[in-house]
């Protein structure tokens, strides 16, 4: 371990080559982490490939604010995560992916939470519409042609 | 025109076809110009499996209706471990399409006869719980053959209204059938017998609320028999005094007895007063609360807490309450 650092603290490196010091308690939240530090197989630096700095930043925040707040109130706590969950669509996909990769339970519990409520009561429509990318227009488009076929054989 | 369009016609017969149309995308205030910049569908299969666990069954169905990759994930076995039919109306045709997603069936909940008739299309080998309401029109034959095709049952609980079709014929096939059934329920059945259900050897929990067909004073020389008794609600019935004492001597497994709404223990003012050996009887002239926080005795401080207490607990051993 190199000299600046602390005990118990661990760095972790970024895809882009960024690297974060945290402490072990919040960067063992991760299990994927967690192993590696019990196996002993991590060095000072642990990469964590696949996970830009962007999003490392965002989850070591959720981390740490979990890690902090154990002690206190769990409304607060779910008011924080309701918050730190009310992303956009592409910093919640590459969270979700993140969170599943290094496996950290509550954030992708929460997150999960968050696309569910997105999901609930929508129609089929409304779910294409929003999560596959397909567009109104084609919708709308494709009913149009439909109802001037059936309208040329009815009318 | 598609074969598609034309069936989707002659359904709307001569009438002229009425536009279809689609408020709810303008009531839930979509933009047209909302960009979709991610593939959700490459979202790693646990996570989806996550959400989806998290969703009702309406939303589950939009969901796997979006596209073929969530269509494929929304079977996944481990999200139909337990299915409630009683809202629906379920034919021999739902249950056979329902067939491929229920291997993994473990409980099912389901309402009124032609659903039981329907069950065993599901092919749900391997359930364990089976809980109907309304079978006043289930016949012996349809719980034979429900029995039949699941042996690993556990738990089988009909009820609340009058099980009148079934006799001590389907509790016969019951007791060979289902080596592992732990809970019977079968309110207000007219035609079963004491004998026949004696012959359920592995019952922990029976109740037998509201039958007018025992002869109660053979009941405890054959329930005696059944080795793991711990739990029976005699509820509603015209069991004698002389027979609850029988019973709580001769079985060595019974812990609780559930007498409720039994004129003959109620007019027997010297019923309450007996020493019962140490086992738990509930009529309604013993205070019900009491007795059962005697039963949770390691979780609950206030006896009047013990219901919800329990419910927080989520204990698997039940006594079935009958008010």
């Amino acid at each position: 371990m190199s000299s600046s650092l602390e005990k118990n603290m661990l760095i972790l490196r970024s895809s882009d080559g960024e690297e974060f010091i945290v402490p072990e308690v919040v960067a063992v939240m991760s299990k994927a982490i967690k192993n590696m530090v019990e196996d002993e197989c991590a060095s000072n630096t642990i990469p964590v490939p696949n996970v830009d700095a962007n999003i490392l930043a965002m989850v070591i925040e959720f981390c740490k604010k979990h890690d902090e707040s154990e002690a206190e109130a769990a409304s607060d706590l779910k008011t924080f995560d309701s918050e730190f969950v009310n992303r956009g669509q592409e910093a919640l996909y590459d969270l979700i992916t993140a969170a599943n990769f290094r496996d950290v339970k509550e954030l992708l519990d929460a997150l999960c939470q968050n696309v569910a409520e997105m999901i609930k009561g929508k129609s089929v429509h409304h779910i294409r519409i929003q999560f596959l990318g397909y567009q109104l227009f084609e919708i709308l488009t494709s009913n149009f042609i439909w109802n001037i076929w059936c309208d040329r054989d009815f009318d | 025109m598609s074969r598609r369009v034309r069936r989707k016609v002659a359904r709307k017969g001569k009438d002229k076809v009425v536009l279809p149309s689609y408020p709810e995308i303008e009531d839930e205030g979509l933009s047209l110009d909302q960009k979709v910049v991610v593939d959700w569908t490459r979202l790693p299969d646990d996570t989806v499996i996550q959400l989806f666990s998290s969703l009702n069954y309406r939303d589950r169905a939009s969901l796997s209706s979006t596209c073929r990759t969530w269509r494929s994930l929304g079977i996944s076995p481990c999200l139909w471990q337990s299915l409630d039919l009683r809202a629906h109306k379920c034919d021999v045709t739902t249950a056979a399409s329902l067939a491929t997603r229920c291997m993994n069936l473990q409980k099912l909940r389901f309402r009124g006869a032609e659903s039981a008739d329907a069950i065993i299309n599901l092919q749900a080998r391997g359930l364990r719980e089976i809980s109907g309401d309304y079978c006043r029109k289930i016949t012996d034959a349809t719980l034979s053959v429900i029995v039949a095709r699941h042996e690993a049952l556990e738990s089988l609980q009909l009820g609340p209204d009058f099980c009148e079709r079934i006799s001590s014929d389907a509790i016969k096939a019951i007791a060979i059938c289902c080596p592992k059934l732990r809970k019977l329920k079968l309110s207000d059945c007219l035609h079963v017998d004491e004998i026949a259900l004696a012959n359920v050897v592995s019952l922990q929990f029976l109740s037998v609320a509201g039958t007018t067909n025992m002869k109660w004073s053979l009941v405890s020389q054959h329930w005696s028999k059944l080795p793991n008794l711990t739990g029976l609600d005699v509820s509603r019935t015209d069991v004698v005094p002389t027979t609850v004492l029988r019973l709580l001597s001769s079985s060595r497994s019974l812990k609780v007895l559930c007498a409720l709404n039994c004129a003959a223990l109620e007019e027997d003012a010297n019923f309450a007063s007996n020493n019962n050996k140490g086992k738990l009887v509930l009529t309604l002239s013993t205070d019900i609360f009491k007795g059962l926080a005697s039963l949770f005795a390691d979780i609950t401080k206030k006896e009047r807490n013990v219901f919800s207490d329990w419910r927080n607990l989520k204990k698997r051993r039940r006594t079935w309450m009958k008010s």
